[in-house]
């Protein structure tokens, strides 16, 4: 089994290690880009006194590029705060910038390429108007992309700031347009909270664990998400501290129609990282199970994408391409699929 | 798209070493025996012959190209892990490549360290940083003083710790290019240049052997003094100019592989280096010149 | 950046504005002679000041303040006459602090 997955199902179990067995756990942990958010971990359990120094060290060191990618989304929401706060337009944070900003844990050490920030629906236009007067670009020149960004997904194509890198993804639903789960995003809105210390709400702790789930397991390709699993054992072990969560979260996912998501995100957590989870959670949860068979299929993929291996072998490559056209599939209806497929093929693109 | 393994009998037999460079070990494997040759060569004090106790910060590989090129011009590719960063090279340049490799492979993981794109050399426990700008020279400058009794601590980087806020040493050959390697050869007869690559990307290049006192002193820091940034002019009379504090710091700051990334660290670190060094520019030509020269700064009053 | 040319009654009422640092906790300074750097850990960036903004920004560490009154601070501490020339030249330092993300308007108190 992988020394990495052990090692985040209990950290204890370094204290036993030799020096071959630091070796291969570094190097699954730089391929999965999880140095700095086992060096947190590893902090969080006193564990530190137990690991050869170099390896702290090393781990401790990455640390810096969540840290620095954290400053730069506040300086990003700062200044999409002063474009959008005329127009008494909010803005949620998710994913990433949602657990920085509410001091969670699972943001320690984590990084992440974009920022993600929901926008009401009605008033996309009127947002994207005064983002694009303050400065902001759109990374997307290429007509098809466009046209497919706005008729089809729950995101408007990538922005930037013309003096500034880091890119921001402006969310109006938290999955796309076409796709076969539709959660309400007037209901995402209506539970959500504000920060106490910044102008932006969050989503409520059930409905942030369900995006992430729905992220994972519905929205991605699921393959080289350790570190997307990572969040949900994280989250879970910390947003079910506050009472009534578990009572809450399974009818919180029949609401917004998440059951599925919720289900691999239990079943999978608890299986590959050991998530304590009520028995009676995980019982609702599977009322959402997929049939046997489909079943069956994800127990058999998703551990081989997720499982960190080493050496690499190769018939993870291959179920991560069944797993990548499953997700397109969940996205978009069949005829779609394959023009878009195509078109991606034609770019030269991903397959 | 799957590529089967070749029959073991086909490939060459693979080498394996491990090395320190400073306070990284490296795990090098490659078929291309060349290679290990040199890296015998080049760093023969800092070779691990005994089992460690530490982990390896490195493992590289470098590769040789796809078989349909092996004849025609053969090619080389770099390895750190599963990331292979470069075009591939030819066969013939391996052992420059490696050692690019390496400093890429520093430069984006060794984070631990305030790193400054840099020469460092040493005399009395006093560091001297020479920080690279197109056309400084710094490499001939920290080979010549390398020869003249200045301990080399590195060619490349100038690894800060933020904590101690010494300069840790990371001897390795010294990349001369074109004239560079004449102009060393005839300011020394002790210089030990390794085979020339002739028309790489830089242009002809040749190794100078790091000295054995700087690998055998490789876990000996030392205190920041002086910063100069050089700067070769033919025909230039020596010059020598003091700098503003705030204006080397902002030029260290842009001459940094990860200043930014540091944050308050780098900042704090940075801060405190150009406090405690005296800092100039100097122009020159005549590198006997400019060698006297770095002999006779003062320090700083402290 | 934009010149300000602000009217007379702008003036007086953005000089009732209460200006505040921004996280103050996270920044740190170098200071040399006449320059300073300084490292803002709330945004990841730092800056190179002169004198006046480095000025402003040490005054408003002791607590928010409005704008008059900073500008009548700031002029006591450079031996300047705090004219309308001054004044302007305050807002337009102000305003490049407040693009960098350094101050921010405020509803706390004054100390």
């Amino acid at each position: 089994m992988s020394l990495l997955l052990g090692v985040l199902r209990d950290p204890r179990v370094i204290t036993q290690w030799t020096l071959p067995q630091w070796n291969r756990l570094l190097r699954e942990t730089r391929a999965q880009g999880l140095s700095a958010r086992l060096s947190w971990i590893l902090e969080e359990r006193d564990l530190q006194a137990a690991c050869p120094p170099a390896a702290l060290t090393e781990l401790e060191a990455q640390r810096c590029i969540a840290a620095l990618k954290q400053a730069q989304a506040r300086l990003e929401l700062r200044k999409l705060h002063k474009a959008l706060a005329p127009l008494d337009i909010p803005i949620m944070l998710l994913k990433g910038a949602a657990y920085a900003q509410a001091g969670l844990r699972v943001a320690r050490g984590r990084d992440f390429a974009d920022l993600d920030i929901l926008l009401p629906r009605e008033r996309l236009e009127a947002a994207e108007t005064a983002l694009e007067t303050a400065g902001w670009i759109s990374e997307t020149t290429n007509r098809y992309d466009q046209r497919y960004y706005r008729r089809w997904m729950h995101e408007l194509p990538p922005l930037h700031h013309r003096t500034r890198s880091f890119e921001v993804d402006v969310h109006h639903a938290l999955l796309p347009l076409t796709g076969r789960l539709r959660p309400d995003p007037s209901r995402i809105w209506a539970a959500s909270r504000s920060l106490p210390d910044a102008p932006y709400r969050i989503p409520c702790p059930e409905d942030m664990l369900l995006h992430g789930a729905a992220q994972v397991f519905q929205d991605g390709e699921i393959a080289g998400q350790l570190g997307g699993l990572l969040d949900l054992h994280q989250l879970i072990g910390e947003l079910s501290a506050q009472s009534g969560f578990w009572e809450r979260l399974p009818v919180r996912a029949e609401a917004l129609q998440l059951g599925r998501p919720l289900y691999y995100a239990l079943h999978f957590s608890r299986a590959l990282l050991d998530t304590r989870i009520p028995p009676e959670v995980l019982r609702a949860a599977q009322a959402h199970a997929p049939g046997p068979l489909n079943n069956r299929l994800m127990d058999l993929l998703v551990p081989r994408v997720l499982e960190p291996r080493y050496p690499a072998r190769r018939p993870a490559r291959f179920a991560a391409w069944l797993l990548y056209l499953r997700s397109h599939w969940l996205r978009m209806p069949p005829g779609l699929l394959t023009r878009h497929l195509l078109r991606k093929a034609l770019r030269g693109g991903k397959p | 798209m799957t590529r089967r393994q070749r029959p073991a009998n086909r490939l060459p037999a693979r080498q394996r070493v491990e090395y320190r460079i400073g306070p990284f070990l490296v795990h090098l494997e490659t078929p291309i025996h060349r290679i290990v040759e040199l890296v015998h060569w080049c760093y023969a004090e800092t070779i691990v012959r005994a089992p460690t106790t530490t982990p390896v910060q490195f493992n590289v590989r470098v590769e040789r190209g796809p078989l349909h090129r092996r004849w025609l011009r053969p090619q080389a590719t770099f390895h750190l892990e599963d990331v292979s960063p470069f075009d591939p090279f030819p066969a013939d340049h391996a052992f420059a490549l490696l050692e690019w490799g390496l400093n890429w492979s520093i430069a984006i993981r060794a984070h631990q360290y305030l790193l400054l794109h840099a020469a460092v050399l040493e005399r009395d426990g006093r560091a001297l940083l020479l920080p690279a700008t197109p056309g400084s020279g710094k490499s001939t400058l920290a080979a010549a003083l390398a020869l003249r009794g200045w301990r080399l601590l590195s060619d490349e980087f100038g690894l800060v710790d933020p904590h101690s806020r010494e300069i840790h040493p990371l001897p390795r050959p010294i990349p001369l290019k074109n004239q560079s390697i004449e102009v060393i050869r005839a300011f020394s007869a002790q210089a030990q240049f390794g085979p020339v690559f002739p028309r790489t990307r830089k242009g002809d290049v040749a190794h100078l052997r790091p000295p054995g006192d700087s690998l055998r002193r490789q876990d000996e820091p030392a205190r920041p003094a002086w910063i100069v940034f050089p700067r070769y002019r033919a025909g230039s009379p020596l010059r020598r100019a003091a700098m503003t504090q705030s204006h080397t710091f902002a030029r260290l700051s842009q001459n940094s592989f990860n200043y930014r990334l540091l944050g308050a660290t780098g900042f704090e670190a940075l801060a405190h280096l150009v406090q405690s060094c005296r800092c100039w520019r100097a122009e020159y030509s005549d590198l006997k010149d400019m060698v006297a020269a770095m002999s006779q700064l003062p320090t700083a009053p402290q | 950046m934009v010149p300000l040319a602000p009217g007379r009654i702008e003036l007086t009422e953005a000089a009732s504005k209460r200006w505040a640092l921004v996280n103050e906790a996270s920044l740190a300074w170098a200071v040399w002679d006449t320059d300073n750097a300084l490292f803002h850990g709330e945004t990841g960036e730092t800056h190179l000041l002169s004198e006046l903004p480095a000025l402003l920004l040490q005054i408003l560490a002791a607590g928010p303040r409005c704008e008059a009154s900073l500008s009548a601070m700031a002029a006591e501490q450079c031996d300047a006459v705090p004219d309308g020339a001054w004044q302007r030249k305050i807002r337009q330092v102000l305003t490049e602090l407040a693009n960098l993300e350094l101050v921010e308007p405020t509803n706390r108190a004054s100390p």
